[in-house]
């Protein structure tokens, strides 16, 4: 009697090991399973390649890639490839990367990142990202961190492309103890104008994108040569302006959006709750040019070179 | 004739024997062109400005002598090339952080000599901070923490920070790393975030920029005196070890000076003094 207890729990045992083992290859499978996609809309593209790179570092999944700027498939045979290969996530580089994803593959989980005016992209339910531009406050927050003594900042700017955002710049400029001086011009004709009523007042000028002021190099030139002989710094969002005298650029940093989409991405994974699908960037780059800080004579904070990427002198 | 060739054969033999013995038995003669490098590696905080950090140290260092200045990005290649200067007797001299000092000391022969200062004080505290609706722990579990830091230094940090009992809440917590600590608190402001790490003085500076974010956050939980970063160098006496520390204490007297260190995040040095190297030493153990 005894003998067939102890088969019975030694069959018993067995029978939950089998179980045991059974459930924990089948997680192992639907982890291993995790198919993750990473459309690039042109790896060439410095700032494309680093955020392919972050993310794929980060992600912690094996990973399918397609260049688009390299690939030599159709359009068609990628198509293909993505509906054949079911991606649970699709990571999107570019626009032309999510648009193509978004037809390719119209019921994917995207996220995207490295898109100028996002709001622009035709959205689904299940796109989630995270957009390109740091939000006013941020950019404030930071130049006040730098340029504790300004506080007046000029912005010439289009109802057209930057009314809301121009307004939310106004709002949050007063919570850091900022005055922005906007001026408003339908396109190129009222440069002049504008850089004429805003330059002697304000102590900074802001470069924002927008091309109803940045039309062509003359505009561009034109602020440039009107800050430089009222020797007003230029903030801007670009590095690309830093060689034509502007004093700083805050711009997003690619490593941390890239691990933000990462992190995004398994929360897809395991079903997370994601209250905003849409996030704001959640770190800075910074340049300052010391060149232009010493000539204009502009205060800055020492305490805040931590905080600085790249100084140029 | 003979003789004479003879004799300047001699002579040019035993000149270069002389030339050889001499040189081999004073390193410092062959090294001429070797300078003596400054490494700098810190886990506590995503310093990423190599390009600038070395142009500017290294002009700083020009005028002083044969010395170079050498941010490290990975703690592997860091740790490697401490491994390899230790071995060739370099000479070398490395800045990193307190924590990643106590992690390493058992395995590489060095020794603090200097600590950073903010405003002359050595130590520092790290802060978790969360919005104002967070008022247990537990309301942490899988939250997004943004941190500077690098990831083995923020788990080791919140593992602290959570205390006993809470392990599987920083483990279940998600590291967002960010560039730096203003990024990781306007993380939390604007929602990317759950919670921030991030150290008192940034903290307070956010106070100061931007009181409406600031009045959004509760300290959670606070470390206690952490060690600011170290200098270390090799326990085997190199000939410009002294001239090299008497350069970095200096560096915290005068503007030129300072403006360097600040971009690592501190204002001086000052030499290691003994209740910091018992911690130093202890710590970690």
């Amino acid at each position: 009697m005894k003998g067939i207890k102890s088969s019975m729990n030694r069959d018993l045992f067995g029978l939950i090991i089998l179980i045991v083992l059974l459930i924990s290859s089948e997680i192992l499978e639907a982890a291993e399973e995790r198919k993750i996609l990473i459309i690039n809309s042109d790896r060439t593209v410095t700032n494309y390649k680093i955020a392919h790179e972050e993310f794929k570092t980060g992600i912690g999944y094996p990973v399918m890639e397609i260049d688009l700027g390299k690939d030599s498939e159709s359009e068609k045979n990628l198509t293909e490839i993505i509906s054949k290969s079911k991606p649970d996530v699709i990571y999107c580089i570019g626009s032309r990367a999510y648009l193509f994803a978004n037809k390719a593959a119209g019921k994917g989980n995207f996220i995207f990142t490295s898109i100028i005016n996002w709001q622009r992209l035709p959205l689904t339910d299940k796109t989630f990202g995270i957009a390109n531009e740091l939000p006013p406050l941020m950019h404030l927050t930071l130049y006040r961190h730098i340029f504790p003594k300004i506080t007046d900042i000029g912005i010439i700017y289009s109802n057209r492309y930057n009314r809301e955002w121009v307004e939310d710049a106004v709002k949050s400029a007063k919570e850091v103890g900022i005055n922005i001086i906007a001026r408003q011009i339908e396109n190129k004709d009222g440069l002049d104008d504008a850089l004429q009523y805003i330059v002697p007042k304000a102590q900074a000028i802001w470069l924002i994108p927008d091309p109803a002021v940045i039309s062509d190099r003359d505009s561009l030139m034109k602020i440039f040569d009107k800050s430089r002989k009222f020797k007003k710094p230029v903030y801007s969002y670009s590095d690309v302006y830093i060689d034509l005298g502007a004093a700083i650029s805050i711009s997003t940093d690619i490593q941390t959006m890239a691990r933000q989409a990462a992190g995004l991405s398994r929360d897809i994974l395991i079903g997370a709750d994601i209250p905003e699908r849409i996030q704001h960037p959640a770190g800075s780059y910074i340049i300052l040019n010391m060149k232009n800080v010493m000539e204009y004579g502009v205060e800055i904070n020492m305490d805040a070179l931590e905080s600085v990427n790249k100084i140029i002198r | 004739m003979g003789k004479n060739w003879i004799f300047l054969f001699f002579l040019f033999v035993t000149t270069m024997c002389l030339f050889t013995v001499i040189t081999l038995s004073c390193p410092d003669i062959v090294s001429a062109d070797k300078k003596t490098t400054i490494f700098f590696y810190n886990p506590e905080a995503n310093i990423n400005n190599f390009v600038s950090l070395k142009a500017e140290f290294d002009a700083y260092l020009f005028p002083l002598g044969n010395f170079q200045f050498q941010p490290v990005s990975s703690e592997q290649v860091f740790e490697g090339v401490i491994k390899e200067s230790l071995s060739a007797s370099e000479g070398d001299i490395f800045i990193l952080s307190s924590w990643h000092f106590n992690v390493i000391k058992k395995r590489l022969s060095l020794e603090p000599s200097l600590i950073a200062t903010i405003k002359g004080r050595a130590t520092y505290e790290k802060i978790l901070i969360t919005k104002k609706d967070i008022s247990e722990i537990k309301q942490l579990k899988g939250a997004a923490v943004a941190s500077a830091g690098s990831e083995e230094y923020t788990i080791h940090l919140l593992k602290g920070l959570l205390g006993k009992g809470n392990e599987h809440i920083a483990s279940s917590m998600r590291i967002l790393k960010v560039p730096k600590d203003i990024d990781a608190l306007m993380s939390v402001g604007f929602g990317m975030a759950q919670a921030a790490i991030a150290s008192e003085f940034s903290l307070e500076k956010m106070s100061h920029l931007n009181s409406s974010q600031y009045n959004m956050f509760k300290q959670l939980v606070k470390t206690g005196d952490l060690l600011l970063p170290v200098v270390v160098v090799p326990k085997k006496q190199s000939p410009l070890r002294d001239r090299v520390i008497e350069i970095l204490t200096g560096m915290g007297n005068a503007d030129e000076g300072r403006s360097r260190l600040k971009m690592l995040g501190f204002d001086g040095w000052k030499p290691v003094e003994k209740a910091e190297r018992r911690v130093l030493e202890n710590e970690g153990n």
